[in-house]
């Protein structure tokens, strides 16, 4: 983060430099679209909702008490905002998208694990998913969800033993 | 107590990553050389962890993007978007429902003008283009349109547009609102109440040629507009497209046959700087001694991210169907009572700001606000309105006056809005009393000249450097 620590970025932004904020967005825009992807379950949506995320990350920054702890407090606007979208999409009743693979979302080459994906508890999906997206990092996985790093190595351990279950009743395996 | 390889396999993720110690790491390799069950394990985790990333490896762009446009925002903000002039609705009315209904009909015809003001944005997509080409062959359209305002109730009224630009737009309870941009005027019809009011809009820019509300399909493209899949609407498969903005996200389900649209969702997302408001605030004709049940709102939006949190979806589209003239006729019908007024939409730029500051100062015995957006704060300014123009005398009259000085004032905290999102305000009117000809209490950037723009405290307009200025 141009050798800036998080704090500092964070006391930046809270006087005005929205140019600090780029850092963080840099940073965090593949989790925070994990979340979103996770929870929502197709990419127009995460994107969408990932958006509003990161400029209510900034609008409400000066809420924000401790700098350091930005990743789990994004990672909360984010899930918060996908539970109010979701809570709104039901009340919408909209069809169910039908990618196709020349759009800008999911080719259907993935359709399956999509499938698989949308078939976990929502607490392994998210785990999977930020760990994909994020680094391969348990230690960020478990900054998102506010669980230990040990409980993140479990879940995601988990996850991936339940996707290859459900993958290999798919025929995938 | 966990079995060796229920532990092995846990510890695979962080193995397969690289991250564990060297002791950790020629444990499990040990392990996973004499134990088939966690060997094939592996081989399966690996398959799947190549899935996993090529689709993380899918979404790449939409990250990209995601990244790019929230970081544009912070950049350069909106400054260097289209600032348009402010297009304003009110409406009396007598239920808060048709209210809120005609309100919403006219925010969006607000909007359309406003991009329309914007000028053409080039096509890129061909697709698109068709579907362009089929919307300006068509002479009329049909539709229903529902607004989703933030938390609170939707409601639907049904819209007609005819070639020659008129829109007619029914709302519920069975109002009427007829929308003549090109001739300048509003007729709103109240059957119940047999009563037609006629606004005429006063200072409303120039433009070249008629306009046309079925132009809003020119606002349905962008260089980022696409093609992002189908979706099956009332039993017909569509073709979808996505056009992602700053302040909204548009999709366009077009029928593929007629290339025509059968559904539009226009999502409209405010600033996230809190601190730009949507200037809007009501008043009634009671607070003038007249009936109670009689008010009139003003709110004053723009594209460039000063609106509200809402959600249009414009459903049922139905395309060069036949529709009687007399529909949208600007004479009230027989029988109805006219009341016509005049309403002031130009753009006079700062002029609006020092009028509002001019009427604050004097309603708060010299003192200026002490935050620009108590301007919009009704407990505020109703008040001022109120001791101002209510004088026992016509009421109606006294309400008139008050509406017209209530739109001077949000459209000069509207100025002040537009120079926030260009992130160039600052305001120092705290404490400061009217006539301080030293003290400055606002200024911004000036684009096309350089140096800022500056109020002083006796109202006074001049030009100064950063410099001149307080820190």
């Amino acid at each position: 983060m141009n050798g800036r620590s998080e704090e500092n970025l964070v006391e930046c932004c809270r006087n005005g430099e929205n140019a600090a904020y780029a850092s963080l967005v840099k940073a965090y825009s593949g989790r925070v679209f994990a979340i979103c992807l996770a929870m929502l379950g197709n990419s127009h949506d995460a994107e969408d909702v990932a958006q509003q995320s990161l400029l209510k990350g900034l609008a409400d920054i000066k809420q924000l008490q401790d700098g350091e702890l930005f990743g789990a407090w994004i990672s909360r606007i984010a899930r918060n905002l996908c539970i109010d979208f979701i809570r709104r999409r039901k009340h919408e009743q909209r069809v169910l998208r039908q990618q196709i693979a020349a759009g800008s979302g999911t080719s259907r080459d993935y359709t399956e694990l999509e499938a698989a994906l949308m078939k976990l508890p929502e607490e392994y999906r998210l785990a999977l998913t930020l760990y994909y997206f994020d680094g391969h990092s348990t230690k960020a996985v478990a900054e998102a969800l506010q669980i230990s790093q040990a409980a993140a190595q479990v879940r995601i351990s988990r996850a991936r033993k339940k996707l290859r279950n459900l993958l290999k009743a798919e025929g995938c395996a | 107590m966990k079995n060796i390889c229920e532990s092995i396999q846990e510890q695979m993720p962080e193995f397969m990553a690289g991250v564990l110690s060297d002791e950790q790491t020629t444990a499990i390799e040990r392990h996973i050389s004499k134990c088939a069950n966690c060997s094939e394990y592996l081989q399966a985790l690996q398959v799947d962890d190549k899935l996993f990333g090529d689709f993380a490896g899918s979404m790449a762009s939409t990250v990209a993007r995601l990244e790019k446009n929230v970081i544009e925002t912070l950049e350069h903000g909106p400054a260097d978007k289209m600032l348009l002039p402010i297009s304003i609705w009110r409406t009396i009315m007598k239920s808060r429902i048709a209210k809120l209904a005609a309100a919403a009909v006219v925010i969006i015809v607000a909007a359309l003008c406003i991009h329309q003001f914007g000028g053409t944005i080039p096509v890129t997509q061909a697709a698109f283009a068709d579907v362009l080409e089929q919307v300006y062959k068509a002479r009329t359209v049909t539709y229903k349109q529902t607004f989703y305002p933030g938390e609170s109730r939707e409601f639907t009224n049904q819209v007609m547009i005819i070639e020659s630009g008129v829109m007619r737009s029914e709302l519920p309870q069975g109002n009427i609102i007829i929308f003549d941009y090109n001739g300048g005027k509003n007729l709103h019809l109240m059957p119940q109440q047999k009563k037609a009011i006629l606004t005429y809009r006063v200072g409303q820019p120039r433009r070249k040629g008629l306009f046309n509300y079925l132009d809003w399909v020119k606002t349905l493209h962008k260089k980022d507009g696409k093609l992002v899949g189908q979706e099956e609407i009332d039993g017909h498969i569509a073709d979808v497209f996505l056009i992602q903005r700053e302040f909204e996200k548009i999709t366009v389900w077009v029928n593929p046959q007629t290339n025509l649209p059968v559904r539009v969702e226009n999502i409209s997302l405010p600033h996230p700087n809190k601190d730009i408001v949507m200037p809007k605030m009501f008043l009634s004709l009671g607070d003038f001694g007249g009936d109670a049940s009689i008010t009139r709102g003003i709110m004053i939006g723009s594209n460039s991210g000063i609106q509200e949190k809402m959600t249009i979806v414009m459903s049922d589209f139905q395309w060069d169907v036949d529709l009687d003239e007399s529909l949208f006729d600007l004479e009230p019908p027989e029988g109805y009572s006219l009341e016509e007024k005049q309403f002031n939409v130009s753009d006079r730029g700062e002029n609006w700001l020092i009028d509002a500051l001019a009427f604050w100062t004097e309603m708060s015995e010299g003192l200026f606000p002490s935050a620009i957006n108590d301007l919009c704060d009704p407990n505020l300014i109703r008040p001022m309105l109120i001791k101002k123009f209510d004088k026992d005398g016509d009421a109606k009259e006294e309400f008139e006056q008050a509406c017209q000085m209530m739109n001077v004032v949000l459209q000069g905290l509207m100025f002040a809005q537009q120079c926030k999102v260009e992130g160039s305000w600052h305001y120092a009117g705290n404490g400061v009393k009217i006539g301080e000809a030293n003290k400055p209490i606002c200024w911004w950037k000036q684009k096309e000249k350089g140096g800022y723009r500056v109020i002083y405290g006796d109202l006074s307009v001049g030009d100064a450097e950063v410099e001149e200025l307080p820190k």
